[in-house]
This record gives structure tokens, sequence and C-alpha cells, in this order.
């Protein structure tokens, strides 16, 4: 028998094996476990630092010299700078400063639709760079970002000015009349022909849509898009297209799902099967490819050595190569908190020399093809700040983002059942 | 007459009027160098940045990343066969050319300066030697009626052509010739008039050395 089909067969023992549960118990970090994700914390909130501009306040997408700005990576940049200023990683008059200087720019120096912005702009400018799209999902983070922000400094002029730019966005005039919400729209093209249909990470830019006090969407329109589920290793999962983990993270981020159930689902367990079925799936497909082995797991779009890519794992569409993400493991830390700590663990301590810089862990890498990212990408970076947030400081950004009257208006239009805690 | 007034020379007084031609020279080469260093550095600074390899190896990533993101959120099949950064690599032709082509536009630009300049500077010091040879022309003249005076022609006048510098220095000269051309033609008339002696007659000899209008 060849070696090959023994590691198979030793592989499906171990499938088998693999339990695809995760424990609903709250899993407290070691002292060294929490000093690491402390580390990462902090040296990924200095991207942010680093690459906002001090003029314009807008964040470039990655560190790559000449990226430009990108409205999700300046979300989460004013979320972070928010998060750093309790943290003491930035003061709270450094971190006010930054926010403002951003919704100034936000306010008048940046081309807007309908209250839309965007996707990718000069970060000195605030032009639109090259064909990029007016994005839905990119200005939802930006709000997101931003109404978290003004969370953290309640009752300053910083409240009023989010709330100001909040309802500037017509969320209904980006259903172009359908029911469901477009990805974005072009000046020349006009609408983009894409419409958030399933679940993915959509969820923020829906809670938003739902809750806002003006240009609100119609209620069906929550229940318009498809939950698509398949049974994966027992379990329920309503999967995202391209089954890759960021759309399982982003809107969690922001939003407390734990205790939120539509129609049955609860969108943080459901979160958590799919962490544990890339986990999986990586595991399986570790003698197809070196980078999956070590305990080292984390699908998700990222750069890779075809440029990026939205790999993923099942349930999805599962594109792959070989390549990790480590902001995918991190990112789920708050659902698996003992599989992503064990990912982190592996990671820094057998690639840390060439994955982790001055901003945290890079990009991506694959050892496969011996890739390995020299940038960090905002959105990334961002990630790990918040779900590290939410990890260690027992859930803070949601104690901040679901008083917000937003996210009471959409529960309530979306008819979330709250579950006992 | 305004044509036997006309100079057939400009160089009139070459060490004088060289002189200046150098100094306007110099000091137009000066300003022109400040002038040319400032678009260089503000025209064509901008263009050669825009078009290095660099600036051009950014802005076709910028572009191909922000395709694969749009791509990377609409996949169809299998690793995205949407336009990728490989596809912007095989580009770099293209940006070759572009650096080619901005070359080529720089260095006829540089020949035409160069060009220009060098007509410019002919055109200049032909104009300085015309321009000098307006006072070198009058001082000249000066030289030679100071030279027609001193050999006792009082009888000379200055006359400057119409366009010449320091035409006021004409009416005084001749104004002083006139002066001294009637003062001496009076003495001569006085000294015909008295007796003949051998002091009289050593004057007369002394006014003869003059040439006056009146006997």
């Amino acid at each position: 028998m060849k070696l090959r089909q023994i590691s198979l067969i030793l592989l499906l023992t171990l499938w088998v094996q693999i339990p695809v549960s995760f424990s609903e118990e709250i899993v407290s970090l070691s002292h060294e476990d929490t000093v690491l994700l402390k580390r990462i914390q902090k040296d990924s909130l200095q991207y942010f630092m680093t690459y906002t501009d001090p003029e314009t306040g807008l964040t470039q997408d990655s560190s790559r010299s000449g990226s430009p700005a990108s409205i999700a990576a300046t979300g989460f940049a004013l979320a972070s700078f928010a998060i750093g200023s309790v943290n003491g990683l930035l003061t709270y008059r450094e971190a006010y400063e930054k926010i403002e200087r951003t919704l100034d720019t936000l306010e008048s120096r940046t081309p807007n639709e309908h209250g839309f912005f965007y996707h990718f702009i000069d970060p000195k400018t605030g032009r639109r760079v090259w064909n990029s799209e007016i994005s839905s999902i990119d200005t939802a983070l930006l709000i997101a970002g931003a109404l978290l922000a003004s969370s953290y400094f309640k009752g300053t002029g910083l409240e009023t000015r989010v709330k100001r730019l909040y309802d500037r966005v017509d969320w209904d005039w980006m259903r172009n009349g359908s029911a469901q919400i477009c990805h974005g729209w072009k000046p020349k093209e006009g609408f983009l022909p894409y419409y958030w249909d399933m679940y993915s990470e959509h969820l923020i830019l829906q809670a938003l849509a739902l809750g806002a006090d003006v240009h609100q969407v119609p209620e069906q329109v929550w229940r318009s898009w498809t939950r698509e589920s398949e049974d994966w290793e027992g379990n329920k999962i309503v999967y995202s297209y391209t089954g890759s983990l960021f759309t399982y993270q982003y809107s969690h981020a922001f939003i407390d799902f734990r205790n939120l159930d539509d129609q049955g689902i609860n969108y943080f367990k459901n979160s958590a099967f799919a962490s544990l079925a890339n986990k999986k799936f990586c595991l399986l497909n570790q003698t197809e490819y070196q980078t999956y082995q070590n305990g080292i797991w984390g699908l998700s779009a990222s750069l890779g050595p075809d440029g990026y890519q939205a790999y993923g794992a099942e349930p999805g569409l599962a594109l792959h190569d070989g390549t990790i993400a480590p902001y995918a493991a991190i990112g789920s830390l708050p659902f698996t908190p003992n599989e992503s700590m064990e990912a982190i663990r592996a990671l820094y301590e057998q690639y840390g020399a060439r994955l982790y810089g001055p901003y945290g862990f890079r990009d991506a890498f694959n050892l496969d093809r011996n890739w390995w990212a020299s940038e960090y990408l905002g959105i990334d970076q961002g990630i790990v700040v918040m779900m590290i947030e939410n990890q260690i400081n027992e859930g803070s950004i949601w104690n901040h983002f679901m008083k917000l009257p937003a996210v009471n208006r959409w529960t309530e239009r979306a008819k979330l059942k709250k579950q006992p805690a | 007459m305004i044509l036997a007034n006309r100079r057939k020379h400009f160089l009139i007084d070459k060490s004088f009027q060289l002189h200046y031609v150098l100094y306007i020279i110099l000091t137009l080469a000066v300003i022109t160098s400040v002038g040319m260093v400032g678009n260089y550095y503000g025209i064509w600074a901008s263009v050669i940045k825009a078009f290095s390899e660099e600036s051009l190896r950014e802005s076709l990533i910028t572009s191909a990343q922000i395709n694969e993101y749009e791509a990377s959120r609409h996949p169809v099949t299998g690793i995205s066969q949407m336009p990728s950064l490989r596809m912007y690599r095989e580009t770099t032709l293209l940006s070759q050319r572009q650096k080619e082509m901005i070359r080529q536009i720089m260095n006829d630009a540089h020949r035409k300066t160069i060009a220009l300049g060098v007509l410019l500077f002919f055109f200049i010091g032909w104009g300085s030697i015309f321009l000098t040879h307006k006072v070198s022309g009058p001082l000249f003249k000066l030289t030679q009626y100071m030279g027609e005076l001193k050999a006792g022609n009082l009888t000379a006048r200055i006359q400057f052509r119409k366009f010449d510098e320091v035409q006021y220095l004409a009416n005084h000269f001749n104004d002083l010739a006139s002066s001294l051309d009637n003062s001496i033609s009076s003495i001569k008339k006085i000294v015909n008039e008295l007796p003949p002696s051998s002091a009289v007659e050593k004057v007369k000899q002394e006014l003869s050395k003059f040439k006056t209008s009146g006997r």
C-alpha cells in the first residue's frame, strides 16, 4: 500500500474522530495567551496609526506603497482608535482628534452618491481611484466603525456628526427598486448586477439599512435573502457562497449575535460551526498542502501567490491553494477560542519570524509555493483588533454597539427573537 | 542724407561693446537657467514621476487589486480567472512603451529647447551689439569731433543719427564750438584791423591755426 493511501486512511480515521462542535462555556485564556493576544492587538492597531493619512484621516487599503485608501479600512480604523483610547494604546484626545479628522474629510472632501462612498479613494484627496465602485457593504463597514467610535465618545460632537453621516445614506436607493440591496453602483454603468441575496458579511449592512432613522429599507429586505444551509458533519451551517471565514466574522465584530434568533438560526453558533468546518477542511487537505499542517488553519479572502482571492472552505465554493490568512483564525476567537488560540500560537511560534512584523501578522502565506505576503491589509488588521477586543474584554465592542438605537430598530423590524443569555 | 548718415559697421568700439554684450548675455543666461531649472522641476519632474517605473508599477498593482477585490466578491468557479496581477504583470511591455514615449517626448523637447536657446543667444548677441552701438556710436563720433576741435577746426559740428542716444551732448558740443568759433572769428577780425607790428603778426600767426567761419 502506497504511503499516500495510508495517509488517506489515517486522515479518514481522524475525520471521524474530530468533533465538529464547540463549547458554549466561557473559555478563560491563560495569562500567556492573553499577553500574546494583547501584543497582536497592539501591533495590529499600529497599522492604523501608521497608514492613516494625518491630514485626511483616510486609511490605506494595504501597507503597499501607493495603495489607495479603502473606506472599509477607514471604518476599521475609526473603531480601532476608539478601542485604543480605552485600552491605553492611544490617549482619549489623540483618538478623538483622529476620528474628527476622518469625519471632516468624509463630510466635505470625499465624493458620495446618495450618502454612499466609493470603495477606494485617494488617501490625500479623497477622490475616487480607478474605476472603483460606490460600495454598499464598504460604506456600511465605514458607518458601523464610525457609529461604534462615536459610542465611545458619548455626549461629544462626534455623536451628532456620525449620526448626520449615517442619516445621509439613502439605503433604500441602493435597492434599485428590487427586494434586495445591491452590491454597488458606478457612474457610467449604474447599479452592479449583484445583490446581497444570500448569507455573507452583509448582515451589518442589513442591520444599518433596516435600523436607519431615515431612508430605511422595507422590512421584507431582511427576509428576501436566502439562508442556504448544509449539514456539515452533523451541524447545519447557513453558509456563504465562498465559504470565506471573514463572511462569518465582519458583522459579528460589531453585533452580538449570541442571544439573537433569526427564524431558528443563531448566527453566532453558525459562525462557530463555520470556523470549525474551516479548521477541519484544512486538516482534511493537509496531505495536499503542507501549509495546513501542524495545527494551522484559516481559509479566508486574502492575498495569495496569484493575487487576492476569496479563499474559503466547505460548505461553500471552497477555493484554496494552500494559502492561509492568519487573521481568519484570530477573527474567529469569540466563536472558537480554543481552536483559534491553538492556531494563533502555532502561527506565531512556527512562522512568526517571517510572518509577524511591526503591525502584527502579515496578510497571508503559502508554504507550498514558498510565498509570504509582505503586506498588511487594513480590513484584516481591523478584524484582528476588534475580535481580540471582544474576546479579551468580554465583548466590550458588542456592549457599545448593541446599545445603539439603530440596532434596536433593526432587531425589532427584522423580528429577531432575543434569547435568554 | 539718411543713407549717407547710415553706419556700415555696428561694431564701432569693440572693447566697449563686447564688454556689454558679455554682461547682457551672462545676465540673460542666469535668468534663463533659473527659469529652465524651475520649469524642469515644476513640470517635467511631475511627468517623470508619473511615468516612473515605481509609479507605473504602483498604479498597475492598484488597478489589478481593485479588479481582484471585485472578482473575489463575484467568483464564478475555481481560482479567479479574472484579470489578475499576473495579467497586469504582462503589461510591463505597455509600461515600457509608455516610458519610451515619455523619453522620446522629453528628448524632443530638450533638443528644441537647446536649439531655441542657441538661436536666442545669437539674436540677443546681435541685438546687444545693435543696442550698444547706439551708445558707442555717439561716443565714437564725439571723440572724432574732439580731435577736430583739438586740431583747431572750430567750424566742425556734430550730427548724431536720429535714434542715437545722448543727443543732448551734440547740442552742447555744437554750442561750445559755435561760441569758440564766434570768439576766435571776432578776435581775428580785430587783429586784422590793427596797425602792423611784430606783436600783431605773432598773434595773427597763432590765430591762423584755428579754422573759423569768419576771417
